[in-house]
């Protein structure tokens, strides 16, 4: 159609579609603060043309398609990145508790205790036959087990405490795929179509990061375009709208993460989850068997050298700590309740002699063969050493990580934020284009008035 | 590089996040004024404080042991010098009394005397300190001596009373009675028994004799005095050096986990300027778009 009811059509076309353009701008606009909103912009194509006599005529412009501005590459590089930092987090929170655990630096943590108990045979050394530092002997060494014992019931519960972390992981997991699950419903069938998924893509994408935080997972899609989610150990976790989620189940020692029945929980090494698991079978793990080394080999030295003497009664000494074998963190504690039987001297030394509570101090030298050579002391100092670097290296791999992360958001940010001044600069566009086509309107209105009165004078 | 409003906002809230940390890091150096929170801080560092504090107080320890073996050889000492003093008191007394001049009535008179000064080495011998003999050896819980039939036996046993006062070095704080009181050599309360029968009983002679061992067994008590004045020399030699090395330890300590408040305070001023800062740059972000200039 050409003429002045063509040229009407146009500009009625054009003030729809800058209509449509300022509504971009508003939603845009709108939607600054938004996290993880992907700007919109409009892209326009030439109307159609039309064939004349005197060549091709155009019919205005149309709008093509609204599409999302983002850059699909970066944006799954961020989802890696937020695995690495899921991982660390998962690390830091136990460990971060370890160190309080270990690192008592408030003059009664256990090597305190263990200064403080080989202190007492040292001063019961030189006064064997005091009552009262006997007593003193004892009473230190009841402190040094009970500060053993609740070290390791700490320890303990950070491991529970670990452990339901474990499971509230695998609920948001599940709870995240879920939420995927309900996006691709809707979103599936716009992608299958060609279009551009807009908001509805921006959302899975957020929920994508959160589940890359959470633990680590490969995200592909098939021909149809079904969006398939696998672990990394290839575990089908969501093909399109179907979830297959993950279950914990309690064992003896632990908790086991579940797909289908097949235990996974060695397959899962990345994410929060796989932060929370490395935790719990490297660094906790470890303190908690050196910590139980401590307590055995000092039971077993103790022991053997308080048998070596004798007590006040002139016999042989019994055993100083009594603990269950293969626990003996959590059960030791003082067999020894009466003073008198302390074997503080040796075999034939009299009430006076405190050759054998010498010999008990000098246990703070040994070096324990059970203890890789070395003495209470010092593998304490090692445990110390030891979990201080596992927190220092997971804290900063941690700032390394959120750096990275935050230049990878910039990017993913100044590929698909939202820019006022550039929005800003659009609606004048868009404005001064409405007023144009409005302009023209009135021009050819009047063109249409003039043609009008000619025929109707 | 296009810079978008949320990324701004986000950078900002990072920034000014770690800025926070930074102050509160040095705020809570000099709040407690320890540098080491906990392990991560330093871990080396962390690990040898434990050493260190064992080493304090084992060292604390040591110095409390001395003063405990302090106490024990001012007693042996004060005991051993009484005894000294008891024999030197019964030799002038026996050689008044072995005199040709000496009448059997002033020997007499004098063996009344001597019989004073046995009771004496008797007490003596029986020092007891909190009910612990000092001359029983080990068998602190038992008198050193029963006298039967004007016969002295010694029921404690050789062990010397010992007290480590510093890693692997012991002081002798006693010496068993057998040492002093009946030693192969000299045996004071028989020999005191002997020389006061024999000065009764007016054999000069044999009197003689026995006051050679009465000289004899102070002799013994001599070397009792020299190993107990030796230990008293070590004890105030060791008590000094580990004075000096509990010294190096608290300044060690303090190197280890003490803030430097100098640096921690101007520490704590640079970041809060720096905080500050963030927050002013925060309150100028997004002053203005172009949208505020559209008419």
């Amino acid at each position: 159609m050409g003429g002045l009811f063509g040229a009407i059509q146009v500009s009625l076309q054009n003030l729809s579609n800058m209509q449509t353009a300022l509504s971009v701008v508003n939603e845009n606009v709108a939607n600054v603060n938004t996290p993880g909103y992907s700007r919109k912009r409009i892209i326009y194509a030439p109307g159609p043309y039309e064939q004349r006599p005197y060549g091709m005529l155009g019919t205005g412009a149309q709008i093509e398609r609204v599409e999302s501005i983002r850059d699909l590459f970066l944006e799954s590089r961020i989802g890696q990145e937020y695995q690495a930092k899921g991982f660390y987090e998962g690390q830091q929170y136990g460990l971060s508790q370890l160190e309080t655990i270990v690192g008592a630096t408030d003059g009664s943590g256990i090597p305190d205790q263990l200064s403080k108990f080989f202190d007492s045979f040292l001063e019961l050394a030189g006064d064997p036959s005091s009552s009262s530092l006997r007593e003193v002997t004892i009473t230190q060494g009841q402190q040094l087990a009970q500060r053993i014992q609740s070290s390791a019931a700490r320890l303990d519960s950070l491991d529970e405490a670990n452990r339901a972390l474990v499971e509230d992981s695998v609920n948001t997991v599940n709870s995240l795929l879920n939420d995927i699950a309900k996006v691709n419903v809707k979103l599936q069938p716009l992608l299958k179509q060609g279009m551009d998924g807009g908001p509805l893509y921006d959302e899975r994408q957020q929920l994508l990061n959160q589940l890359n935080e959470e633990m680590s997972v490969q995200v592909s899609e098939d021909q149809s375009h079904n969006m398939v989610i696998t672990t990394t150990s290839g575990r089908l976790l969501l093909m399109g709208t179907e979830v297959t989620g993950l279950s914990t189940q309690k064992t003896m020692d632990g908790t086991m993460v579940l797909h289908e029945g097949i235990d996974i929980t060695s397959e899962i090494n990345g994410g929060k989850m796989g932060g929370l698991l490395d935790f719990q079978q490297s660094t906790l793990a470890s303190t908690r068997a050196a910590l139980n080394s401590l307590a055995a080999e000092l039971v077993s030295t103790v022991n053997a050298a308080h048998h070596n003497g004798v007590d006040l009664n002139g016999d042989e000494g019994g055993d100083f700590f009594s603990a269950t074998a293969g626990n003996e963190a959590r059960t030791i504690s003082v067999a020894v309740t009466d003073y008198r039987k302390l074997a503080a001297a040796a075999p034939g030394g009299g009430v006076g002699d405190g050759t054998n509570a010498q010999a008990m101090a000098d246990l703070r030298d040994l070096k324990v063969a059970g203890l890789g050579n070395e003495t209470f002391g010092d593998y304490y100092s090692q445990i110390v050493f030891d979990v201080g670097m596992a927190s220092k290296g997971i804290q900063s791999n941690l700032d390394l990580q959120d750096q990275v992360l935050q230049q990878l958001e910039d990017q993913r940010e100044s590929v698909s934020g939202v820019s006022l001044d550039e929005e800003a600069v659009n609606l004048m566009q868009y404005q001064r284009s409405y007023q144009a086509s409005s302009r023209l309107l009135q021009v050819l209105d009047s063109l249409l008035e003039e043609t009008l009165n000619i025929v109707n004078p | 590089m296009r810079i978008s409003e949320n990324s701004m906002v986000q950078d900002f809230l990072r920034n000014l996040e770690s800025a926070r940390q930074r102050w509160f890091g040095w705020n809570q150096q000099v709040s407690t004024g320890k540098k080491l929170q906990k392990p991560s801080d330093n871990p080396a560092d962390s690990a040898h404080l434990v050493r260190i504090q064992d080493d304090f107080s084992r060292t604390n320890q040591y110095l409390r042991n001395i003063s405990t073996a302090q106490s024990k050889l001012g007693t042996a000492s004060s005991a051993l010098n009484a005894l000294r003093n008891l024999t030197i008191t019964a030799s002038e007394k026996t050689i008044g009394a072995l005199t040709d001049t000496t009448s059997q009535d002033s020997r007499n008179a004098i063996a009344l005397e001597l019989e004073g000064i046995l009771k004496n080495i008797e007490q003596v011998a029986a020092t007891s300190v909190d009910g612990l003999y000092i001359f029983s050896g080990s068998r602190v819980d038992t008198v050193p001596f029963t006298e039967s039939g004007g016969s002295y036996a010694y029921q404690g046993d050789d062990h010397p009373s010992m007290i480590e006062v510093t890693q692997g070095e012991s002081i002798q704080v006693s010496v068993p009675g057998s040492e002093v009181f009946s030693d192969s050599s000299a045996d004071l309360l028989n020999t005191m028994r002997q020389l006061i029968d024999q000065l009764k009983a007016g054999d000069v002679a044999s009197a003689q004799a026995t006051l050679g061992d009465l000289q004899d067994a102070g002799k013994v008590i001599d070397a009792a005095r020299f190993k107990i004045s030796t230990s008293i020399n070590q004890a105030d030699n060791i008590n000094n050096r580990l004075n000096d090395h509990l010294l190096d330890l608290t300044s060690e300590v303090s190197r280890l986990q003490d803030a430097d408040m100098a640096e921690a305070i101007s520490r704590m001023a640079q970041s809060e300027t720096a905080l500050n800062a963030s927050l002013g740059a925060g309150a100028h972000m997004q002053q203005g778009s172009l949208f505020d200039y559209l008419g």
